[in-house]
C-alpha cells in the first residue's frame, strides 16, 4: 500500500515558475540562477584561459632547464617549484593543459559532429540502415578506449592528430546512440506528422524539428563527454600511448613524476589538480545544463 | 461517379508487424477491408474504442501512413499510389495532443506559417506574417501572440493554433483526430463551435474520429462505428443514435453517461455488455461475436457484410440479414 | 451571511472540510490553489467535484490525504475525518490512516501498481501491513474474495499476474480492489474512468454503485465530466480557480443550477440522447483563470455573461437555497447588486 501511495504523491508535480521567452532563453535563465553550474564553468574557463595564455602567467619555458635548481620548492622565480630536470612545475603545467585541452575539445567536438550525423540518419531512416549503423557501433563502444588509440596508431602512425582521431572514435558512439534515440522521440511525435501532411520535405522536417529538439540532449552530453576525454587523453599520455613525453601533456606529467613520488609528493598532487579540477568543473555544469533544459526530467 | 463525393475509400487495409510478449512476429489488422464515401461539405463521424483503427484509418486516408490494401480517391483521382505533394495542401490533419502536436522550440508564426512555406513559395515575408495575423484572428485568437512559444498557451488555444496550421494551406478536407478529447470542457465546446464555423466559412469537408459519441454525434451529418478494424453500422446521426441496428453500437449508446440524473436514474438496470477488445480478432465468424448479447450459430462461423438495412442506414450485423 | 450548510450538527457527517486554503509558491508568485473551500461529506455518499484542470480539484483531495507536496502550503482550514483532524495528523499517523479509513483510486491505475510484484501479492502485503498477525494463506483467500467483488471472474490466475499484462479496465478494477481491501470508510476517486473506454467505464461506474451499496462506504468523486456526475452522485460541489461555486444535490445542480458557471456547463456539453436538429452549443468564452493572478471581485466574472460592477470588485457571498444547495454569485444574492 505504500508505495501505492507515494508513487501517486510524487507524481503531483510543484508548478514549474514561469519565465518567458523561448525555451532557450528560459534554459539560460534557469542556468543563471543555478549557482553550482556557474561556478563550474567559471573554474574551466580560467583553467582553459591560464592555458592559453600561459607566457603572461609564468616567464619560464616549459623546457627550459634550470640545473641548480632541481625538485626545489624554494627556488627563486619557480612559483611551484622545479621538478627533477630543474624544469618550471607551473610551466609545465600550464602549456602541458595546452595540449590535453586542445586535444580533448577537438575530438569531442569531432565525436559530436560525426555522432550526430550517424545518429541522425540511424533515427530518421531506421530500417536496415539503424540496424547496421547501430550495430557498428556497438561494436566500437565495446572496445576500450586504450585498445582503440594502440590500434589507431598502429594502423595510422603516430602522432597527435590521429591521437585526436582516436579518442573521438571513442567518443562518437555515445553521441550517435543518444542522437539516435532522440531522434526516433521526436519522429514519433504528433508535430512531425504535422510537417509531414503539409507537405514539408525530408530535408525541412529535419532542420526545422529534429534538430532544434534533439539539439537540448546533444549539448549536455558534450559537456560530459568533454569531460570523459579529458580523462581519456591524461589516462593515454599516462599510459605511454598516447602523447609522448617530453612533451608537457598532463597525463605524461603526472607519469613523469611517479619516479619522485615519495621525495617530492607535493608535485604529484599539482599535476593531477588541473585533471581534477576541470573535470569536477565540467561535470558541475553540466548537470546545472541539463537540469536548465529540462527541468522536468532532472526532477525524477 | 457522383462528383459531389470528395472522399471515397474503398476497401482500404493497413497491417502493422507487431511483437508479442515473446518476442514472435503477428500480424495486427488496425484496419481490415473499409469502405466508406464522404460527400463535400459533410462531416463524417467515426466512433469506436481505444484499438479500434480509427487513428489508424484516419492517418492512412492522408497517406502518412501507406495503406497495404483498397484504394484511396479524392475527388475522383486515385491517390492510392501517387506523390502526395500535390494533395498535401488540400487535405490536412487536426491532433488530439494539442501540446504534442506544437513544436515546443518554434515561435507560433513559424507553426502557422510552415504550411506556407510549401505551398506559398512566393511568398514576401511581409505577407506571410499578415497571412499569419490573419489566421490566427480567425480561429479567434491575437494576432499578437506570433512571436511567442507554444508553452506559453493553454490546450484551448494551443488547439486554435493546429487548426491555424491546417487552414494556412486552405485545404478542402480535414481529418481531426480526436481534436477535443484532452481538452477542458469549456475548451470542447469552443472548439467545436469553431470547427462548425470554419466548416461554414471554408466550405470544408471533415473527418471527424472520437471516441466521444455524444460529441460525434453533434457534430456529423453522417456516422461510422468502429470496431476492431472494420465499420460495423454507418448511417446519419438519428440512425445511429435513435435506430441503431448493430448490438455493438447499442451497447456504445448504453454506455455512455447521460447528463441528466432522472435519464441515468431510469437506465440503471439496463445491461451493459462486456466487450473485449484486447482479445484481438477472431479467426473467423462476426468479430463482435464473443462479446454479442444475441449471438447467434452463424455468427461464430460467418463474417457479416455491410449492407443496407434502410435508406441511409448500414450495418454488418446477421440479425439484418437481407430476408 | 451565515451559513447554515455547515451548521448542521449532523452525526451522520463523515468528513467536514472547513475553509481549506492552499498555494504553491511560483517564480512568478504565490499561486492560489485552493481558496477556503468548505464542504462535507456524509456516510455513505458520493460528493462529486467537478471542475476543469486548474480548478484545484485535485489538489484539494490530495490535501486531505496529505499528499501535498513542497513548496505547496496549507493556509488555513480544517479536515475533521470523524472528528480528527487530517491536517493535523502526523506522517506516522496518516500512513496508518491511508487505506485503512480513507482510500484512494486514480485515473492511471499503473503509477499506483508496482510493476515487478504480481497482483496477488500487492493485495496480500496491502492486507499484512495494515492487519498484523493475518496469516498468508487468510491474507490471500480475503484478496481472491476482493477481486470476484470487483468483478473479476478469474481471480485465482489472476493472482500471479502482473499489471502490465493486464487491460485498462482490468488494473482499474485491480486498483479498487486494493484500495477497498481494507473497507475504508471514504474512498476518494479521481477521474478513475477518464484513460478508459465508454463500456469500461460504464462497467466501473456500475461496480463502483454496486460497491457503495454493499458497504456503506463515502466516496468523493472527482471528476470534469457531467454525465458521470449524474450517472453516480448524490451531491456535487462545482469548482472553479480555486472556489467552490456551486453546492447542492445532483437534482439540485442538473435542473435548479443557479451559478452562471453551472448553467453554461451544463449548455455547453453535447448530450448523446440529443435528437436533430440538434441545438448549438454555447461555449464558456475565455480562458480559465490564472491562479496566479486572479482576477478582483468574483473569480469567474471576466468569463461570465451576467458580469456586472460589483462583480469586478467584490467577491460574491453565498447564497443558500435550501439545506443542501447554496451558490456564490451576486445575481442570486437578492437585490445587494443594486445597492451598492
Amino acid at each position: 500500500m505504500k508505495h501505492y501511495f507515494k508513487k501517486r504523491a510524487n507524481a503531483l508535480k510543484n508548478p514549474e515558475p514561469y519565465l518567458g521567452g523561448s525555451p532557450w532563453q528560459e534554459s539560460f535563465k534557469r542556468l543563471l540562477k543555478n549557482k553550482s553550474a556557474i561556478a563550474g564553468l567559471a573554474i574551466f574557463v580560467l583553467i582553459c584561459l591560464s592555458c592559453v595564455f600561459a607566457p603572461f602567467i609564468t616567464r619560464w619555458d616549459y623546457e627550459s632547464i634550470d640545473i641548480h635548481n632541481v625538485l626545489s620548492f624554494t627556488a627563486p622565480g619557480h612559483a611551484w617549484g622545479t621538478d627533477k630536470l630543474g624544469r618550471d612545475v607551473l610551466a609545465r603545467i600550464l602549456y602541458g593543459g595546452r595540449i590535453t585541452l586542445r586535444i580533448s575539445l577537438t575530438a569531442a567536438a569531432m565525436a559530436a559532429v560525426v555522432g550526430t550525423v550517424i545518429g541522425l540518419l540511424a533515427g530518421y531512416f531506421g530500417g536496415w540502415v539503424d540496424f547496421w549503423v547501430s550495430r557498428f557501433m556497438d561494436i566500437l563502444a565495446s572496445i576500450p578506449a586504450f585498445l582503440l588509440t594502440i590500434v589507431v596508431e598502429t594502423a595510422f602512425g603516430w602522432a597527435t592528430g590521429k591521437f585526436v582521431y582516436a579518442l573521438a572514435i571513442a567518443a562518437t558512439p555515445q553521441f550517435a546512440r543518444l542522437m539516435r534515440v532522440s531522434v526516433m522521440n521526436i519522429m514519433g511525435r504528433e508535430y512531425i506528422e504535422a510537417s509531414r501532411a503539409l507537405g514539408v520535405s525530408h530535408f525541412g522536417v529535419v532542420w526545422r524539428h529534429v534538430l532544434h529538439n534533439a539539439a537540448a540532449p546533444m549539448l549536455v552530453h558534450l559537456t560530459t563527454c568533454i569531460a570523459e576525454t579529458i580523462l581519456n587523453c591524461t589516462l593515454m599520455g599516462y599510459l605511454g600511448i598516447g602523447i609522448n613525453p617530453p612533451t608537457p601533456e598532463w597525463g605524461v606529467l603526472v607519469a613523469e613524476s611517479k619516479s619522485f613520488i615519495r621525495a617530492n609528493p607535493l608535485i604529484t598532487f599539482l599535476r593531477c589538480l588541473p585533471v581534477t579540477l576541470s573535470v569536477i568543473s565540467i561535470n558541475f555544469f553540466g548537470n546545472g545544463f541539463r537540469d536548465a533544459l529540462d527541468p522536468r526530467e532532472s526532477s525524477l | 461517379m457522383d462528383d459531389k463525393i470528395l472522399i471515397s475509400v474503398e476497401n482500404l487495409s493497413k497491417n502493422f508487424a507487431v511483437r508479442n510478449r515473446i518476442g514472435r512476429k503477428t500480424v495486427l489488422h488496425a484496419v481490415d477491408g473499409v469502405s466508406f464515401q464522404i460527400a463535400r461539405g459533410e462531416t463524417l463521424g467515426l466512433v469506436g474504442e481505444s484499438g479500434c483503427g480509427k487513428t489508424t484509418l484516419g492517418r492512412t486516408i492522408l497517406r502518412l501512413l501507406e495503406p497495404d490494401g483498397g484504394r484511396i480517391l479524392y475527388d475522383g483521382t486515385d491517390i492510392t499510389r501517387v506523390n502526395m505533394r500535390p494533395y498535401r495542401s488540400k487535405m490536412q490533419i487536426i491532433f488530439q495532443d494539442p501540446a504534442g502536436s506544437l513544436d515546443p522550440r518554434s515561435q507560433i508564426c513559424d507553426i502557422v506559417a510552415e504550411g506556407l512555406c510549401v505551398t506559398g513559395a512566393g511568398l514576401s515575408r511581409g505577407d506571410r506574417a499578415s497571412k499569419v495575423t490573419e489566421l490566427l484572428e480567425k480561429v479567434g485568437l491575437d494576432g499578437g501572440i506570433a512571436r511567442r512559444y507554444p508553452h506559453e498557451f493553454s490546450g484551448g488555444q494551443q488547439q486554435r493554433i493546429g487548426i491555424a496550421r491546417a487552414l494556412a494551406v486552405n485545404p478542402e478536407f480535414i481529418v481531426c483526430d480526436e481534436p477535443v478529447s484532452a481538452l477542458d470542457v469549456s475548451y470542447q465546446s469552443q472548439i467545436i463551435t469553431l470547427l462548425e464555423q470554419m466548416q461554414e466559412n471554408m466550405n470544408l469537408t471533415y473527418m471527424f474520429i472520437s471516441h466521444d459519441l455524444s460529441v460525434v454525434r453533434h457534430i456529423s451529418d453522417r456516422i461510422g462505428v468502429m470496431y476492431l478494424g472494420r465499420i460495423v453500422e454507418l448511417g446519419g446521426g438519428v440512425e445511429i443514435g435513435v435506430h441503431a441496428a448493430h448490438p455493438y453500437t447499442r451497447s456504445l449508446l448504453t454506455a455512455v453517461p447521460v447528463p441528466d440524473p432522472q435519464v441515468s436514474r431510469a437506465r440503471e438496470q439496463e445491461p451493459i455488455a462486456d466487450i473485449q477488445t484486447d482479445g484481438g480478432i477472431p479467426s473467423q465468424g462476426c468479430r463482435f461475436h464473443a462479446s454479442c448479447p444475441h449471438a447467434m450459430p452463424v455468427c461464430a462461423v460467418e463474417e457479416p457484410q455491410l449492407r443496407e438495412i434502410a435508406p441511409n442506414h448500414l450495418c454488418a450485423c446477421h440479425l439484418h440479414a437481407a430476408p | 451571511m451565515v451559513d447554515k450548510l455547515y451548521q448542521t450538527n449532523d452525526s451522520d457527517i463523515l468528513l467536514e472540510i472547513r475553509d481549506l486554503d492552499v498555494s504553491f509558491p511560483t517564480g512568478r508568485g504565490e499561486l492560489r490553489a485552493v481558496n477556503g473551500i468548505s464542504y462535507n461529506v456524509r456516510r455513505g455518499e458520493v460528493m462529486g467535484i467537478i471542475g476543469e484542470s486548474g480548478s484545484g480539484k485535485s489538489v484539494e483531495a490530495y490535501t486531505i490525504l496529505g499528499f501535498l507536496k513542497a513548496p505547496g502550503k496549507i493556509n488555513a482550514g480544517t479536515a475533521a475525518f470523524e472528528g480528527r483532524d487530517l491536517l493535523a495528523m502526523s506522517r506516522r499517523e496518516l500512513e496508518t490512516f491511508r487505506g485503512r479509513e480513507i482510500s484512494m483510486i486514480f485515473q492511471n491505475p499503473m503509477s499506483c501498481l508496482d510493476p515487478v510484484f504480481t497482483i496477488g501479492r500487492q493485495l496480500t502485503e496491502t492486507l499484512q501491513t495494515h492487519f498484523k498477525g493475518v496469516s498468508a494463506s487468510q491474507a490471500r483467500e480475503k484478496s481472491i474474495e476482493m477481486l470476484r467483488s470487483v468483478g473479476i471472474r478469474d481471480a485465482d490466475r489472476l493472482m500471479k499476474r502482473y499489471a502490465f499484462e493486464l487491460s485498462g479496465g482490468m488494473r482499474q478494477r485491480v486498483m479498487i480492489a486494493i484500495a477497498l481491501l481494507c473497507s475504508p470508510k471514504l474512498l476518494i476517486a479521481d477521474e478513475p474512468t477518464t484513460a478508459l473506454d465508454v463500456t469500461t467505464q460504464a462497467q466501473i461506474l456500475r461496480l463502483l454503485k454496486k460497491l457503495r451499496r454493499q458497504t456503506d462506504m463515502a466516496m468523493i468523486y472527482i471528476t470534469h465530466n457531467f454525465g458521470i456526475v449524474a450517472e453516480i452522485c448524490d451531491r456535487v460541489s462545482v469548482m472553479y480557480g480555486g472556489y467552490i461555486l456551486e453546492q447542492g444535490t445532483v437534482d439540485d445542480m442538473f435542473y435548479r443550477a443557479a451559478h452562471p458557471y453551472t448553467q453554461a456547463l451544463l449548455k455547453a456539453v453535447p448530450r448523446v440522447d440529443s435528437l436533430p436538429p440538434y441545438e448549438p452549443l454555447i461555449p464558456i468564452e475565455g480562458a480559465p483563470v490564472d491562479p496566479v493572478n486572479p482576477p478582483d471581485g468574483c473569480v469567474f466574472h471576466p468569463r461570465c455573461a451576467f458580469c456586472t460592477e460589483i462583480c469586478r470588485r467584490e467577491a460574491p457571498p453565498r447564497t443558500v437555497f435550501s439545506a443542501e444547495h447554496s451558490a456564490s454569485c451576486w445575481r442570486l444574492d437578492g437585490g445587494a447588486a443594486e445597492e451598492r
